[in-house]
């Protein structure tokens, strides 16, 4: 995700009179990586759609909350996603089961059968990476999604998550080691997934 | 962007995982669907046009407020004019209070002069000069008293003996003498008094 701050700015200020043209920027320049992001959170398409209607309908109503002296857009965008997806996730409870019965039936069905895996397409390989990405806790999670599937810097997702880089670092270690290990329980090796 | 995790104990699983992820990342690159865009366009536009109102309202209001002021001092103000008017004359013609004083001495019989409680700024005019051409009404005056039966008589008289009589003078002018038309009644009643010089 390139930034411009400046540009950034200028279409917010654009925004703040009314521009419409300015707004539809923002909006297609944010919009793809906040939805994903919510979406690689909750799983949920439409979790997704509402957290991003959400963060840009609260950017109509106080486009002036956004200080650019604490950070780039983006970084005060993830934050509204972030708090919004977790407020939603509380709220329907989806952020326990989905480990609990993703693993439960994941594995029951991968490791009686492995010859049914090598039958798998990529596609299908993806989609249960993608499961065990949701079943991670959502610290885990967070930073999941924001380095490796937005490819958001250390620095960034650090200012984001009101933590150190170092503990984006070491999250994500330990993050990768969980997706690494229930690959290998159920018989997904990330080789197969990349094959 | 991208950074390599310095803490990664096995760097080809590591990196085969990694690109998975990436695998995962560009397989998932889709959007908000377009009716979610679209709604909030909608939204914008109508949370815009809503200001726009509001701005409007505010302005309106804010006009509406200053005629309301407006009009409320220009109904204040003709009864505020006169009550000027009545001071900046008196500030002008500083001598007419004499007359008044005069004639509550006269009517009392008594023709002290309340000397002590005059105040005259130093840089007064001897005479003020709006009332050197016009007759100035002196306590004796009597409106009945038709105008045939009145006379104009000139004379000349010191300023002090001129601001006794309730002419508009300076009595610090002392013993210097003024002419003046004096209106007299058939019975020399003086009722009004104009200074020619």
């Amino acid at each position: 995700m390139e930034e411009s701050p400046l540009e950034d700015q200028e279409l917010l200020r654009q925004l703040c009179k009314g521009n419409e043209t300015a707004f539809t920027a923002l909006y297609e320049r944010y919009q793809g990586p906040l939805y994903r992001f919510a979406l690689h959170m909750s799983g949920n398409t439409a979790t997704a759609e509402e957290v991003t209607q959400e963060v840009f309908m609260l950017l109509i109503g106080n486009p002036k909350g956004y200080d650019a002296e604490k950070g780039p857009m983006s970084g005060y965008l993830f934050g509204i996603a972030r708090n919004l997806t977790r407020r939603v996730l509380q709220r329907s409870r989806l952020d326990m089961p989905i480990e609990e019965e993703w693993l439960d039936t994941g594995e029951a069905g991968f490791t009686s059968d492995l010859d049914v895996l090598s039958e798998l397409s990529n596609s299908e390989l993806l989609e249960y990476l993608r499961k065990a990405v949701q079943a991670l806790p959502e610290q885990y999670r967070e930073v999941v999604a924001l380095c490796d599937l937005e490819e958001m810097s250390y620095a960034d997702a650090a200012a984001l998550l009101e933590c150190s880089a170092g503990t984006v670092a070491s999250r994500l270690h330990r993050a990768r080691g969980m997706l690494k290990s229930r690959m290998l329980k159920t018989g997904l090796s990330s080789e197969k997934c990349v094959k | 962007m991208r950074e390599i995790d310095p803490q990664s104990d096995g760097p080809m699983e590591n990196d085969q995982l990694t690109q998975a992820l990436r695998q995962l990342a560009s397989s998932s690159r889709q959007g908000a669907p377009a009716a979610v865009g679209m709604g909030l366009a909608t939204a914008f536009r109508r949370h815009h046009r809503r200001r726009k109102l509001v701005r409007r309202l505010n302005v309106a209001a804010f006009v509406g407020c200053i005629a309301i002021a407006a009009g409320l001092l220009s109904i204040r103000s003709p009864h505020q004019q006169p009550q000027n008017q009545q001071t900046h004359e008196g500030s002008g013609k500083i001598e007419e209070k004499p007359a008044k004083a005069l004639s509550a001495a006269s009517v009392a019989g008594t023709p002290a002069r309340p000397s002590a409680k005059r105040v005259t700024p130093k840089a007064a005019p001897l005479v003020a000069s709006s009332v050197r051409r016009e007759f100035l009404a002196l306590p004796g005056y009597d409106p009945g008293v038709p105008a045939e039966q009145l006379s104009v008589v000139r004379v000349q008289l010191p300023a002090s003996a001129l601001w006794q009589m309730g002419a508009p003078v300076s009595p610090d002018s002392g013993a210097r003498k003024f002419m003046a038309d004096f209106v007299v009644a058939q019975d020399g009643t003086p009722y009004a008094v104009r200074l020619v010089q």
